[in-house]
């Protein structure tokens, strides 16, 4: 690549990544305000989930001043967005940082979604691949059925029958994560949640990446390449999958949103402790702040992985028919 | 019944499977052979000691609890979808006929849904709520759902609306809501039927997961995703305890799917 063209490139990526970068920024902010204005609108605060049943007046009086419910409502948004600008996520209902609360489960459930996510990266996209080349065959048709029942099944109603399955009938994992004393996961433990995160969206990837590579296929420069003899393996590394990116990028980046609101359930399901079981205490103390606190660092994960995908998308021509 | 004849057997098949989890679904409960909060036996006795599917955690019986708990899941899902269908489609016609910046504002409003995952919306609901009535669960996913589908229909409407008639009747200046009644929506009926199917299917997803979440019923209500919850840590104990809901849920979607899938494959520009 001479010079010139090889900056003009850097250049593009530089101006993509910009436009991305402040089209999602404003996408968190919506996010959170909309987010705000809903847990505010909502009958009950965090204040219910602090006192007692039937305390006095006095003592919830207290309780939503150090709280701070006291104060308008602009105020305390306009105070938790700037907070968000220096990663600050406010505090539980119990009094202490949000982010203290949730930055171990996060990495915890971020394992549990990345493996997810890598499963499904690499065989929704070798499957997909393979189909779309030998569209029409048995193995096509039997692929296009099964990921057709597979991908409209709850992540937990999946991760039941598996479990069922392999730690009742053969008896080969075990059914329910029990961390060691140092929060340690054995990976023999992390086996069945990540493969029932991982199945239904698979089979969505799957035949998202059939349909765009089969349309890839079918391009006059694909053809042109077939009839000359190509290697198969070539044909596909050098002229489809790079015209196929944009439109898989999209689906992976969607797939992030499904891997991480299963996540939350296979993880209660499965008795791992991530952001699911944070949720879940959350939900059970009516803790609005903390459960807010995991939306927004939720949105932000997600927001990344649009943006990623965006670039994807910006640097390569999108050809691939809509 | 005439709803089945003149179609594909394959797709009679999955027409026929639905209509039968319906109608035990709605008959569950007489069919019945115990209340849904009487203990049988030991919990997770095994299949045969209790009943046909055994005990579950407090010793309930698993067969009766199935049977009473699909009710309330299939009605909000198919709230939910219908809601979200019918509001999502007004949106879109709308916007596809009149409205080009309805159809920009839409795919703002769409990249926001599309970032937060919705059962964590449905969970801040369900935290600010202490009891959310399945009423207002489908409301809440009737409206996430609504700029999906209005994407969707406006993008499907495009080719009914470059028709000659319609062209016509917006140049001879027919009211808006005249021509998505009376020239557009009737030629859409395939595309919104099946968008009103994978909406459903979506709408049971979301449903299962945030009641697994016990946002919306609670103990000790019968409920297919609950009882999954319930039970989940006597899978070893008794399989058929969680086994048995997640095969109902999953028969649900994937009969629904396939009855969508068909619908699509199918179907022909007017």
């Amino acid at each position: 690549m001479k010079p010139a063209a090889a900056a003009a490139a850097i250049g593009r990526l530089a101006t993509a990544v910009c436009q991305t970068a402040l089209r999602f920024a404003i996408v968190v902010v919506v996010v959170a305000c909309l987010v705000f204005v809903l847990a505010d609108l909502l009958p009950g605060d965090a204040t219910t989930g602090v006192v007692e049943r039937g305390a006095s007046s006095e003592t919830v009086t207290a309780v939503r001043e150090r709280l701070g419910l006291d104060r308008p409502r602009t105020e305390r948004l306009l105070e938790q967005l700037g907070g968000l600008a220096h990663a600050d996520l406010g505090t539980t209902a119990r009094g202490r940082p949000v982010r203290d609360v949730i930055s171990e489960p996060l990495a915890r459930t971020l394992l549990l979604g990345g493996l997810a996510f890598a499963i499904v990266a690499l065989i929704g996209i070798g499957a997909g691949t393979l189909l779309a080349w030998r569209s029409g065959r048995a193995a096509d048709r039997v692929i296009g059925v099964a990921s057709t029942v597979v991908l409209c099944l709850p992540e937990f109603v999946v991760l039941t029958l598996l479990t069922v399955l392999f730690a009742r009938w053969l008896g080969w994992l075990p059914a329910v994560v029990v961390p060691s004393s140092d929060g340690g996961v054995a990976i023999t433990m992390l086996v069945l949640p990540v493969l029932g995160l991982a199945l239904p969206t698979t089979a969505w990837t799957v035949r998202i990446v059939r349909g765009a590579v089969a349309d890839v296929l079918e391009m006059p420069h694909v053809q042109t390449a077939l009839l000359d003899g190509l290697q198969p393996a070539r044909i596909v590394a050098r002229h489809v999958l790079p015209l196929a990116l944009p439109a898989i990028a999209a689906s992976l980046a969607t797939s992030c949103a499904t891997l991480f609101g299963g996540a939350i359930v296979v993880e209660t399901f499965a008795n791992y402790p991530g952001l699911g079981s944070v949720l879940s205490q959350g939900v059970e103390a009516r803790d609005v702040p903390l459960v807010t606190g995991v939306i927004i660092v939720v949105t932000v994960v997600m927001v990344a992985a649009f943006a990623a995908a965006d670039v994807v998308r910006g640097l390569l021509p999108d050809v691939t028919p809509r | 019944m005439s709803l089945l004849r003149g179609r594909p057997r394959r797709q009679r098949l999955t027409l026929a499977v639905l209509g039968a989890i319906v109608a035990l679904v709605m008959l569950g409960p007489l069919l019945a052979p115990h209340a849904e909060d009487v203990v049988v036996s030991a919990p997770y006795a095994a299949g045969g000691d209790g009943g046909p599917l055994g005990t579950d955690v407090l010793g309930r019986d698993v067969l009766s609890r199935v049977l009473r708990g699909g009710g309330e899941l299939l009605l909000t899902a198919a709230l939910a979808a219908l809601g979200g269908t019918v509001l999502g489609s007004i949106v879109g016609l709308i916007a596809a006929v009149r409205r080009r910046w309805l159809g920009l504002l839409l795919e703002r409003v769409t990249e926001i849904v599309l970032v937060v995952p919705g059962v964590l919306i449905l969970i801040l609901v369900g935290t600010a709520i202490t009891d959310p009535s399945p009423l207002l669960v489908a409301a809440v996913l009737a409206l996430l759902a609504t700029p999906w589908v209005a994407r969707v229909v406006v993008a499907a409407a495009e080719p009914v609306i470059r028709t000659g008639y319609v062209e016509h009747a917006i140049a001879s200046g027919e009211s808006t809501w005249s021509i998505i009644t009376r020239d557009v929506a009737p030629n859409m009926r395939a595309t919104l039927l099946t968008l009103l199917g994978l909406r459903f299917v979506e709408a049971v997803y979301l449903v299962s997961a945030a009641a697994f979440l016990q946002v919306g019923p609670q103990p000790p209500e019968a409920n297919w995703a609950l009882m999954v919850r319930e039970n989940a840590q006597g899978v070893l104990l008794n399989p058929w305890a969680t086994a048995a809901p997640s095969l109902a849920i999953a028969t649900i979607a994937v009969a629904m799917t396939f009855a969508c899938d068909r619908h699509r494959m199918r179907e022909t520009p007017l």
